[in-house]
């Protein structure tokens, strides 16, 4: 056996990162064809001021995480539908707001700075027992809603009006879907941080845009490119010592700049 | 139902804020119809659409679709809807013709990936229709506007209408492509009994293709055959001024 899979905190690192890495590209796929890329990285600022929250108090910080990434996610969603501010404006609005909340909660207790780096650029080597079971429970959760909802969020996605025409509940679809992102933005902190979790959940699927033949296709390659990520982005960094959630990025960066060069690239998402 | 109209617009005003967009529109749209809605930019054709679709509330008067208050009405896939822009197209994402006329069966199919043989039949009869079969598993995002146009229209006929709605679906189709589209409106109107409604700026083109034209000016300014608007100089009043007036193929 391969030396690095000898060590249990490894093998969470793994289990962990590829649940991740399943979930945040099949979700990112919806995301980035409705323009909506940016929606990760704003929950993922939000998520953080949660942690500060959980650190504070002190209990554990995923839980808050993933409660109040929920709830501002449905206001996001209500703000752009309701009050038609444009998705583009409230996420500038919400990603300022929630690193702000973090860092004020954060000033009233010291000694909690040292924790939050690890949410910030995320530390996958510490992901606990407790964080592997909500991970793969909630991720369970999330696959499920995905494969019953499929066809719904794929219209929705492509063309929101016409399916609102055709009688599909566009509003509660899209709430799920930005609920379940949400929640796995909040988990993926673990695995690559709160600065890099757009990236696994955008990069693979931009990847997968530029060769897929269907949406299906597209979907399948781009957890295919995210996972490959995660493995190589956790091996270099156990054995040469890279901060994993970074490498996991830039192995998913390394795969698109491939994937772009490759002469018959058919034109990608904007 | 009266008289066998599918859409009965009774009485319709709508105003956004303090600005009146419809004003009082009485109009029976007939099972079998060929109707184009045309008028000036600014004239309520996009709103009165949005009111048909059940995408704006009327403020006041009614509109029944089939004999129902649209609040009412849950058969949606008895109306098919071809948009005359799709976004996401803009962002090339891939999508095979296949993926997009399947969303046509979405609003009446079961959860879960799978599509059932009766879906299956209804996509590949669509695509029959339009003449796109061969195009099954192409990405959309590779073919020209007029094809494009003739998937979303096989889009909405994969749910089975009987009323297709149309919004400027001729907008960025060349010239050629437009007159293979108008033909084969004319056959889903003809030989497979469709009530269509077309919104067109494009006066002249569309006069020439309906069997009945009603023209907005907030009000209804005109309802009834091409012939009639074309000797009554109704172009003149609409838009205020002389109008050229061209028909294409006859």
């Amino acid at each position: 056996m391969l030396e690095i899979f000898q060590y249990s905190f490894m093998i969470r690192a793994f289990i962990a990162g590829l649940v991740i890495g399943s979930i945040a590209p099949l979700l990112g796929n919806f995301l980035v064809m409705r323009r909506y890329s940016l929606i990760a990285d704003t929950l993922a600022h939000v998520a953080l001021a949660g942690v500060a929250i959980g650190l504070l108090v002190g209990v554990y910080p995923l839980i808050p995480a993933i409660i109040i990434t929920v709830i501002t996610s449905v206001v996001v969603e209500r703000l752009r539908t309701d009050m038609r501010i444009s998705g583009e404006t409230v996420l500038a609005m919400f990603l300022p707001a929630g690193l702000s909340i973090a860092l004020v909660l954060i000033s009233f207790a010291n000694g909690v700075n040292v924790n939050l780096f690890g949410y910030l650029f995320g530390s996958i080597s510490t992901v606990t027992q407790t964080d592997l079971w909500l991970i793969l429970g909630l991720g369970t959760i999330t696959i499920s809603v995905i494969a019953l909802l499929y066809k719904q969020l794929l219209y929705a996605s492509f063309d929101y009006e016409s399916a609102r025409i055709s009688g599909i509940p566009v509003r509660m679809v899209n709430t799920i879907l930005i609920i379940l992102t949400a929640v796995i933005v909040s988990l993926a902190i673990r695995v690559v941080g709160v600065l890099l979790v757009g990236a696994l959940m955008v990069i693979p699927v931009v990847t997968a845009t530029r060769i897929g033949k269907s949406f299906k296709h597209t979907v399948i390659l781009s957890i295919g490119f995210a996972l490959l990520s995660v493995i190589t982005g956790l091996f270099l960094a156990y054995y040469i010592n890279l901060p994993a959630g970074a490498a996991i990025v830039l192995s998913s960066l390394f795969l698109f700049g491939l994937i772009a060069i490759l002469p018959k690239g058919r034109g990608t998402a904007s | 139902m009266k008289d066998g109209a599918l859409i009965q617009i009774n009485d319709l005003s709508f105003s956004y804020n303090q600005n009146l967009a419809l004003e009082r529109i009485n109009l029976n749209i007939k099972r079998g119809d060929f109707v184009g809605i045309i008028g000036p930019n600014g004239s309520g054709k996009t709103t009165l659409l949005k009111i048909m679709l059940g995408l704006l509330k009327p403020q006041s008067g009614s509109v029944l679709l089939f004999g129902q208050k649209i609040s009412e009405l849950n058969e949606w896939h008895k109306i098919g809807y071809v948009p005359q822009k799709v976004t996401s197209l803009e962002v090339r994402f891939p999508v095979t013709v296949e993926e997009v006329v399947s969303m046509g069966r979405t609003g009446q199919s079961r959860f879960f990936f799978a599509f059932n043989r009766v879906d299956k039949g209804a996509i590949d009869e669509a695509l029959k229709v339009v003449g796109m079969e061969n195009y099954k598993h192409r990405l959309i995002t590779e073919l020209s506007g007029g094809q494009q146009q003739r998937v979303f229209i096989a889009r909405a006929l994969a749910s089975k209408p009987e009323l297709l709605i149309l919004d400027e679906p001729t907008v960025g189709v060349d010239l050629e492509a437009q007159s293979k589209f108008y033909e084969l409106l004319k056959e889903l109107n003809q030989t497979f009994r469709l009530t269509l409604v077309l919104v067109s700026h494009d006066i002249d083109v569309i006069a020439s293709e309906v069997k009945t034209l009603a023209c907005l000016n907030r009000s209804l300014v005109y309802h009834g055959t091409p012939k009639e608007f074309i000797k009554e100089d109704y172009l003149k009043r609409l838009y205020g001024k002389d109008v050229r007036f061209i028909l294409h193929g006859h």
